[in-house]
């Protein structure tokens, strides 16, 4: 793949940035249970569904003398009763897990909007004409300009993120 | 969900700058607008106070910088240069289904359904705001504001029949 002038690098191969907060939480816990087995360490048995399917397979239970067969089968039909109930149990909790951070950014996102909304509303329906009253005075208008540009170089890293997140989770 | 976390983010900073813009714009000397200002801006450090506030959670440890690194690689493209279809690239995911690896670049009609090409198109409008205005205008947009939407007060006293010294002129 050949990139033009003024493209940037491949992205390919690479990975995402993710900054450390709720709503970066929020995208990772979405990821597949396969790639959150992978690095998570929760106490979650990573092999459990894989003994479960080989238990099930009876690949133990050949090849052996009728009685032994069933008491493989006895003690087979045991360890996937329990290995089944302690998967079940661990992804019931993942999902709970996932209920509990996906509801924190739901009412997080409703309280940050009805906030700046309300302020919204109150500038426009009592502070109107303040906003249109001229002012001279440079110092002020370099307060102004200092506060905003701060604010922008403050957000603009988390703007950034939410977009990087949306456009993985469309091409992924 | 997980486009929607981005989407929810983005729109949250968005607006959240957008009403530091007029907060600022209200007040008529610096001691004011820079208290106003301060204090709007906790407002977009919610989710950052609500993040540390969920100590226990153990889903935490995909933030790290080893584990994201596994999980979140970059196997897709939409860049034209890459050649599409099934001739094309092949990225380093399979598909389960079939067996084959995926093709590396998405095309738009072809390879995408129909709730994940309005999701693109969502994030190709935000992308288009986010270079056409947010990254370089915002600034600067208070600058302008000041003088504009005075200029634009006194039009509207104007057509209203209403005259208004202009400042200094009294």
């Amino acid at each position: 793949m050949k990139r033009g002038y003024g493209e940037g690098e491949i992205r390919v191969g690479g990975y995402l940035d993710v900054r450390e907060d709720l709503y970066s939480l929020g995208f990772m816990c979405q990821m597949k249970e396969q790639y959150v087995d992978e690095v998570m360490e929760d106490g979650f048995d990573r092999d459990a569904a894989k003994k479960v399917e080989f238990v099930r397979s009876g690949a133990r239970s050949t090849a052996v003398t009728p009685k032994r067969q069933m008491v493989i089968q006895f003690e087979d039909e045991k360890i996937q009763k329990s290995l089944e109930y302690e998967l079940a149990k661990k992804i019931e909790l993942r999902r709970q897990r996932r209920l509990n951070i996906n509801l924190h950014i739901g009412l997080t996102f409703i309280s940050q909007m009805s906030l700046t909304t309300l302020i919204f509303g109150e500038i426009f329906y009592t502070n109107i004409d303040s906003l249109s009253t001229p002012r001279e005075s440079l110092p002020l208008l370099m307060a102004r300009f200092i506060c905003t540009s701060i604010l922008h170089m403050a957000l603009q890293d988390e703007l950034t993120s939410g977009m990087n997140m949306m456009k993985y989770a469309v091409n992924h | 969900m997980s486009f929607l976390c981005g989407f929810l983010q983005a729109l949250m900073v968005l607006q959240c700058e957008l009403v530091s813009i007029f907060v600022v714009l209200c007040w008529g000397n610096i001691m004011d607008t820079v208290m106003n200002f301060i204090a709007l801006a906790i407002i977009a450090d919610f989710d950052d106070f609500v993040f540390g506030a969920l100590r226990c959670e153990e889903f935490k440890q995909l933030l790290d910088v080893e584990n994201y690194k596994q999980i979140l690689t970059i196997s897709f493209t939409t860049s034209k240069n890459c050649p599409g279809g099934p001739n094309g690239e092949l990225s380093d995911l399979v598909d389960e289904e079939t067996g084959k690896f995926f093709p590396m670049r998405i095309r738009f009609w072809e390879d995408r359904s129909f709730t994940n090409k309005v999701a693109f198109v969502v994030y190709k409008i935000w992308r288009l705001i986010y270079v056409n205005i947010y990254f370089y205008y915002f600034p600067f947009a208070v600058l302008l504001l000041t003088f504009s939407l005075p200029y634009m007060g006194l039009m509207k006293h104007e057509d209203d029949g209403d005259f208004i010294d202009p400042p200094g002129e009294e």
